[in-house]
């Protein structure tokens, strides 16, 4: 309709009602003039109008209240689906029922993942259900919920998924809070176990405690990719096209969703990252970080409110996994981490020990990665090019790695003493030459494997991104000059041994004192230092 | 983005946020037990409704976009229902007089819907007043709050609203009847 019209039509009625009953007849005729349509209009609204004093003002969920009653759910308990029983019900979410199940052929339990019956047919909820076994079947990970299969027999559709046992995470912090170290462990497994889907392109969209199992052995497994999207293929959130995901449908936990979540606009892997950090702080402080009284305001204070820093709340908490959690809690994503890796970096910085975390790359003023550069704070070995002095902790593993070589850098130069001894002593006997040769030898090593350690101390200190590099470029050096440094003093020992017996076992432990440094204790705090195990926890 | 689109992103949450505090009131879910989530919704949102107290100002603007998602809510489930019942034949209009003066007994949802949105064809606002007031429950302050506009102007276009819809139900049942 002419909007024109429709506002005429609209003062008329209004001005009509304003009119004694008897007289809006007449006042009508003379406002609508000739125009019958006008006047047959707004005469067969106020006619309506008369008799609509009760019409609709009941709310319709008082109204129609029934519509809100639910079937009983059908449920699958007791039924055999292809080699599966299905034995009982584990867990029920809008998008799905999981059972457990056991597999005849192969004799284990498994975990299935079922459409609720009203859905069975929905066609829209088979293709999620099929995407999500998809998602789940691309990231292979020890933290990520192994998909044995997706199945379809009859009109069921089905997600076989490995059973995993243990208490969820919301659970486990139903006992309090995380302590720090277990903390620490299970924040690192959660985000390589996530890292891992956004390696392939998967966002998880409903990372949250209820969603991570503790497994027996100490580490975790992420659940449910029920929301997960492929990065590459992101769900159009405007009006256009096949959307999977249509409103009314169970679309993640409001509690755990990123500002930009919840305004709608396309997610990214940041929108997991900041899931992950509402996780991290709930695991820390035992309370959601933007928790209100009810579900509206805590929306309201996701979108707006600054949550109250996890150090200050939670004083026994490290400062740096503070620093990290709050990182990923930042309202705009580009301030958080900019890639999964480096928040898994800076994790493990932090498990093997130096107490500084830095930004990943994720920029804090001016919104450009490239410009922000705080060598203060830059990680160790962040992706992060950085000068800066970076100090461990006392007695971490990284501490102790430099203390080593410091101590054996300093200790070469301390058996010169020693050597020269040997020297002067056999000066005018037969082994002068032996004596005098071994001094100006021994000088070499320790040249080379004092300097290179020291250059080592010095490189983790200032230059903490080029340690890696210059480790395995001063390994060799270092080890054939040890090598050589241990001949040297057992020969001097050798040569003084009758004379001056003190002094030659002196060289003989100092001697085996470097083997077994080199052989046993270096290796151990290099370890420590630098995860060198497996070969996956070193960067 | 505008705020039309801001909400429907949000109605799901909303949907969702309904559902788990439904769950909430619940307890602790016993094996077998018959899932009554979508029944408790209701229960749900009439607390959030009813809960005055409520200092936080973005309430009434939680409330609108949880009136959108009701409204999905009923219209999906009457569908679903008339699906279920007539074998998929068109559900037919049962609104006469007699159930309108009986405070809205026998209202049909789906004929509403149908109607509200021919209605934001020839008036968005006023739709909008409608969607607010029947299926969000909003009062007449809180849906004047909720649009930013004042309380009379709400209660004017609610007033025109009712006479339209009342019209078009009648006249869609009148042409659709037997």
């Amino acid at each position: 309709m002419d909007p024109e019209r429709w506002q005429r039509i609209n003062e008329l009625f209004h001005a009509a009602l304003e009119q004694e009953p008897g007289a809006r007849g007449a006042f009508l005729r003379a406002a609508c003039g000739d125009d019958s349509e006008l006047l047959a209009e707004v005469e067969s609204l106020l006619s309506s109008h008369s008799q609509a004093d009760e019409f609709i003002e009941v709310p319709a969920y008082e109204s129609a209240a029934d519509l809100l009653e639910v079937e009983a759910d059908e449920s699958l308990v007791g039924q055999r689906l292809g080699p599966y029983e299905v034995m009982e019900k584990i867990g029920q979410g809008g998008m799905g029922v999981v059972y457990l199940a056991e597999d005849t052929r192969l004799g284990r339990t498994v975990a299935i993942k079922a459409l609720p019956s009203n859905l069975t047919c929905d066609e829209r909820s088979r293709e999620r259900l099929r995407r999500e076994a998809r998602a789940a079947a691309t990231v292979s990970h020890p933290g990520i919920a192994t998909v044995h299969s997706l199945e379809e027999v009859d009109d069921h559709l089905y997600i076989v998924y490995e059973h995993v046992q243990g208490p969820t995470l919301r659970e486990e912090m139903a006992d309090g809070p995380l302590p720090s170290g277990r903390l620490a462990a299970t924040a690192l497994a959660i985000a390589r176990a996530v890292g891992a889907a956004h390696e392939q392109g998967i966002i998880h969209r409903d990372l949250k405690p209820e969603n991570v199992i503790r497994t027996p052995d100490g580490g975790i497994k992420v659940l449910d990719l029920g929301l997960a999207a492929f990065e590459n293929n992101p769900l159009p959130t405007g009006s256009s096209g096949f959307r999977l995901t249509i409103p009314g449908m169970l679309l993640g936990t409001p509690a755990y969703m990123s500002p930009e979540q919840l305004r709608g606009e396309d997610v990214d892997h940041r929108a997991d990252i900041f899931a992950f950090g509402v996780l991290v702080y709930e695991l820390a402080a035992g309370t959601h970080p933007f928790a209100q009284e009810d579900p509206a305001s805590t929306i309201a204070s996701i979108l707006e409110l600054e949550p109250a820093d996890l150090h200050e709340e939670v004083p026994e908490s490290a400062p740096e996994i503070s620093r990290i959690v709050m990182l990923c809690l930042r309202k705009d994503r580009a301030e958080r981490y900019e890639r999964t890796a480096d928040l898994v970096a800076d994790l493990e910085q932090l498990e093997l020990g130096s107490g500084e975390v830095g930004q990943g790359s994720g920029p804090v003023v001016t919104g450009r990665p490239e410009m922000q550069v705080n060598p203060a704070t830059a990680p160790p070995f962040s992706s992060t090019p950085s000068a800066g002095i970076v100090s461990p902790p006392r007695y971490s593993p990284l501490w102790w790695w430099r203390f080593h070589q410091i101590v054996v850098g300093i200790g070469y130069y301390a058996m010169l003493v020693p050597l020269w001894l040997v020297k002067k002593w056999t000066e005018g006997g037969e082994s002068a030459a032996w004596g005098s040769a071994m001094f100006f030898i021994a000088l070499v090593p320790v040249g080379v494997a004092g300097i290179l350690r020291i250059h080592l101390w010095f490189t983790s200190r200032y230059y903490p991104t080029e340690l890696l590099q210059q480790r395995s470029r001063a390994a060799v050096w270092i080890h054939s000059a040890d090598a050589l440094f241990v001949v040297l003093l057992l020969s001097g020992a050798y040569l003084i041994a009758i004379e001056h017996a003190s002094v030659a076992t002196l060289l003989v432990a100092f001697a085996i004192g470097y083997l077994i440094v080199a052989t046993m204790i270096e290796p151990t705090t290099s370890r420590a230092a630098f995860r060198e195990e497996g070969g996956s926890g070193s960067r | 983005m505008g705020d039309e689109k801001a909400a429907s992103a949000l109605m799901p949450l909303v949907y969702d946020e309904l559902r788990r505090l439904a769950h909430a009131y619940m307890g602790r879910e016993r094996p077998g037990q018959t899932i009554q989530a979508t029944a408790l919704v209701h229960e749900a949102y009439l607390r959030l409704l009813k809960d005055k107290k409520q200092a936080w100002q973005g309430r009434t603007h939680f409330l609108a976009i949880a009136a959108t998602s009701m409204r999905q809510i009923l219209v999906e489930r009457a569908r679903a229902r008339g699906a279920i019942k007539r074998g998929g034949e068109k559900v037919r209009v049962t609104l006469n007089e007699g159930a309108m003066g009986d405070g809205g007994e026998d209202v049909d949802v789906l004929a509403i819907d149908a109607a509200l949105t021919k209605l934001a064809d020839v008036d968005p606002q006023l739709a909008r007043i409608v969607e607010l007031r029947f299926f969000g429950g909003l009062t007449i302050g809180e849906a004047a709050e909720a649009l930013d506009i004042s309380p009379a102007t709400v209660k004017r276009g609610w007033m025109l609203a009712k006479a339209w819809l009342r019209r078009e139900v009648l006249e869609e049942e009148g042409s659709h009847g037997p």
